[in-house]
């Protein structure tokens, strides 16, 4: 029989009709279990980071590491611990010279070509190598055989690989729950890509797990993305007017100036969080992972529905489609002038056929809010501008236009 | 403003009997003045200790948008006049209303005399127009006997829809620097009056009148329409078991969202809290410390109350047919909960038998709850204790406060 849960309230006398719920008593932590923080905790990881100062006030920030919840993982099927390169348009003789000249062993590109199998119905190959010589390539090999491979979309760890801004892999995967000889794997595997290393070779390291849990969990390490926590440093002394102007971009989002203004004027607040001043929108998404429901007509948001919602407070899924999202621009928006501020957006570009690749908002500093791609396994989060630029650097810099919005 | 402003009607006296988990740990001093005129003012931190971890906070004051009450019918109507207004054929029925609110038979007759009292033949009610001193002279008791006879009984009568202040009244939220001078202060406090355990206030002609210029006018609503609320924060130690608290804040899987960042955070020394937004589902999290608008959730001038509110805290995006009515989906999808409450656990606060709710809110650890108090544009979402949301709907007859969950296989 189920214990009600009620109470009843009398003028001046409060009657109990049953027992009190343990929520309104003191509860005791519980000691041990399988898991405790002091255990867990990532000891390197925790310095705080300073922003440049500037209009938005005494910014500081620590790394955290965002990872796909199960619920998303359970979508992921395990791939085969087989490592496949696909190099259409080339014939035995033309992959051959190909890989030497990428300074591949002799002997290696001869076990590779044994082992690898031609597409049926054209001349293009398939190539299985061996672990053991993927694990064998040197970072110089490797790169230059990981940029063909990039070209094309059926090699997706290649053109999308795991990247690892902070260039350190035991730091980016301490608590991630990996053994530390897979994390020594994955650094011996990764290359350097722009300012960072990457890492593909999610089959070669599967050939060396044994157990299912430790499969997923190196899986569910891949998903890891560096984002930031930031926090708004407040002292009497801290400069409020130009504050509330900078965080509230022209009365674009004034839906923050009653916290805003709450929060400064007690001195218990020391540090605010900066998700507060950040409109509704997004918010309500800053850490999450896309839910299902964004995706009910049949669309998941990408970084441009991300930027272009940013201020808006009922999201619109209009901005899933790139015309309307720059009709919407240009109709707007207006190219900003520096300095450039809170809400102003980043339009990433491909310099040379001008496609557009990518859209952030600016937050403070160097720091933008974004969601990187449509995929269910990307985040919405904060970002260091640099960190973001790895991921479009990969052969073009792209071109990046500011714009800011115009309230009409 | 008062009719966005007002969503209580119960009233009672409130002993606080929660017997909670606080413990005061610091009070900072008052500081000084800043360049933008705020100042920084006393803060309590409290503690919370539970399985839903050790949350910190501390109470904040919120006040609506400067663009929201300058738009408000209080600050256009800001020259009126007080008139009271009675439904009575003469001015001998005016002043026996007058006597039976308490008005000594000499004030009554003062007042009936033709220099005050006139018909309205346009509304067919007799007005009064009370000197300022009669109306600064009545006592609280008068003014709660009086006012809520006053006509009409419409929205934008502050007799009817006086405001309502904050438990305690203006002494409450005055802590923090309101921008009023001090006699402003000592006015509010003088034409307050309780009603049940809840700090009214009607006379804001008189107030807005007293005013030197529009600032202090936006100065006057921004201070009766403060509203309390708590800044929260997760304190995380060593020893924190990790999955007791995952266990708590995603409740279930109805608040998985939140997940990755509680564990990031968690795994990472030297973070020694977290604000409790993130932990909150998508919904309060948009909502919290925020206030209703035009451009925001609501359809016309259905605008999201408290049912609209604690039925959709787990809901990714709040159901419009929420606006409609909420009974179908309690009656379908809740049961009482079994102690130990849980996160998101609806709160039903009932006057007179079950179906006769006045309130909702949900649980969110301790004796915190989120909730919306009323419909008015001018409540903010806020995190409050139950016994502060409890007290101001407590009326002078009996109330219930129920707990309700979701049934086993639903997620919102």
């Amino acid at each position: 029989m189920k214990v009600s849960t009620r109470f009843h309230f009398l003028s001046g006398l409060l009657i109990f009709l049953l027992a009190v719920p343990t929520g309104f008593t003191q509860d005791i932590i519980i000691k041990g279990g399988p898991i405790t923080l002091s255990e867990e905790r990532v000891e390197a990881l925790a310095s705080v980071h300073q922003c440049k100062p500037g209009p938005w006030g005494d910014l500081e920030y620590y790394y955290t590491y965002l990872e796909a919840p199960p619920h998303l993982m359970a979508l992921i099927n395990t791939p085969s611990s087989r490592t496949i390169w696909d190099l259409p348009g080339k014939n035995p003789i033309q992959l051959r010279e190909f890989l030497i000249q990428a300074g591949m062993l002799s002997r290696n590109v001869d076990k590779v070509l044994q082992v690898s199998v031609p597409f049926q119905g054209g001349p293009d190959y398939r190539l299985f190598p061996p672990t053991e010589i993927v694990k064998s390539l040197p970072d110089q090999v490797r790169a230059v055989i990981y940029a063909e491979l990039r070209k094309f979309a059926a090699n997706r760890d290649y053109r999308f690989p795991v990247i690892i801004e902070s260039r350190d892999v035991q730091s980016w995967f301490k608590g991630s729950d990996l053994k530390p000889e897979t994390i020594a794997l994955i650094e011996k595997l990764s290359y350097p890509m722009g300012n960072s290393l990457v890492f593909s070779d999610t089959a070669a390291v599967l050939s060396h797990i044994r157990s299912d849990s430790e499969e997923r969990t190196f899986l569910k390490a891949l998903t890891r993305t560096r984002s930031l926590i930031l926090n708004l440093k407040i002292t009497a002394d801290s400069d409020f007017k130009t504050l509330r102007s900078y965080w509230s971009a022209g009365y674009k989002s004034k839906d923050i100036i009653p916290i805003f203004e709450s929060y400064a004027s007690t001195p218990g607040v020391e540090r605010l969080d900066v998700s507060h001043l950040l409109p509704p929108t997004p918010r309500k998404y800053l850490y999450t992972f896309p839910t299902f429901s964004l995706g009910v007509d049949g669309t998941f948001p990408d970084s441009f529905w991300t930027a272009l919602n940013f201020f808006r407070y009922q999201p619109s899924d209009e901005f899933n489609d790139i015309e309307s999202v720059m009709s919407y621009a240009q109709a707007n928006y207006l190219p900003a002038q520096k300095p450039y501020g809170f809400g102003d957006l980043l339009i990433f570009s491909n310099p040379i056929n001008k496609r557009k690749l990518h859209a952030a908002v600016v937050i403070a500093d160097d720091i933008v809010y974004t969601k990187n791609s449509r995929s269910l396994l990307r985040p919405f989060m904060l970002m260091k501008i640099d960190d973001l630029l790895t991921r479009f650097t990969y052969d073009l810099k792209p071109n990046i236009e500011v714009w800011r919005k115009v309230e009409r | 403003m008062r009719n966005f402003l007002n969503g209580f009607t119960l009233l009672s006296v409130f002993s606080a009997l929660f017997s909670g988990s606080f413990n005061a740990l610091s009070q900072d001093v008052l500081e000084e003045r800043s360049p933008y005129n705020i100042h920084r003012t006393h803060s309590k931190i409290q503690i919370s200790v539970g399985s839903w971890g050790e949350i910190e906070f501390y109470p904040i004051i919120l006040e609506p948008s400067d663009f929201y009450l300058l738009t408000s019918e209080d600050f256009k109507q800001s020259s009126t006049k007080t008139v009271w207004r009675f439904d009575a054929n003469d001015g001998t029925a005016v002043q026996k209303i007058l006597i039976n609110s308490g008005l000594s038979p000499e004030l009554a007759s003062r007042l009936v005399r033709p220099q005050f009292l006139s018909k309205n033949a346009t509304i067919n009610l007799m007005e009064i127009t009370p000197p300022e001193e009669v109306i600064l002279g009545l006592t609280q008791a008068q003014r709660a006997q009086l006012y809520p006879q006053l006509m009409p009984k419409n929205t934008i009568s502050p007799f009817f829809q006086p405001f309502t202040l904050p438990n305690g009244g203006i002494d409450a939220v005055s802590h923090r620097p309101t921008g009023l001078p001090p006699d402003q202060i000592d006015r509010i406090r003088k034409l307050s009056f309780t009603l049940g355990s809840t700090t009214r206030l009607s006379d804001i002609n008189l107030l807005m009148g007293k005013a030197m210029n529009d600032d202090e006018r936006l100065r006057i609503l921004k201070t009766l329409s403060r509203n309390s609320s708590l800044s929260t924060r997760l304190k995380l130690h060593p020893g924190t078991n990790l999955q007791k608290l995952t266990s708590y804040w995603e409740c279930g899987g109805k608040n998985k969202d939140i997940g990755p960042i509680l564990e990031s955070v968690i795994r990472t020394s030297g973070i020694d809290h977290i604000d409790l937004v993130h932990l909150l589902p998508p919904t309060p999290r948009k909502l919290l410390h925020t206030y209703p608008s035009p451009s925001g959730e609501g359809l016309g001038d259905d605008l999201p109350d408290c049912f609209w509110t604690s039925f959709a805290f787990f809901a990714d995006t709040p159901p419009d047919r929420h606006l409609d009515f909420v009974g179908h989906i309690f009656n379908e999808r809740y049961e009482l909960a079994e102690k130990p409450l849980q996160f998101g656990d609806l709160v039903l606060f009932t006057k007179d038998g079950p179906t006769d709710w006045i309130h909702a809110c949900n649980y969110i650890a301790g004796n915190l709850v989120f909730t919306k108090n009323g419909m008015s544009m001018g409540r903010p979402w806020t995190i409050s204790p139950l016994n502060d949301v409890a007290q101001s709907y407590l009326s002078g007859q009996e109330i219930t406060i129920s707990f309700f969950r979701l049934k086993p296989g639903y997620q919102r």
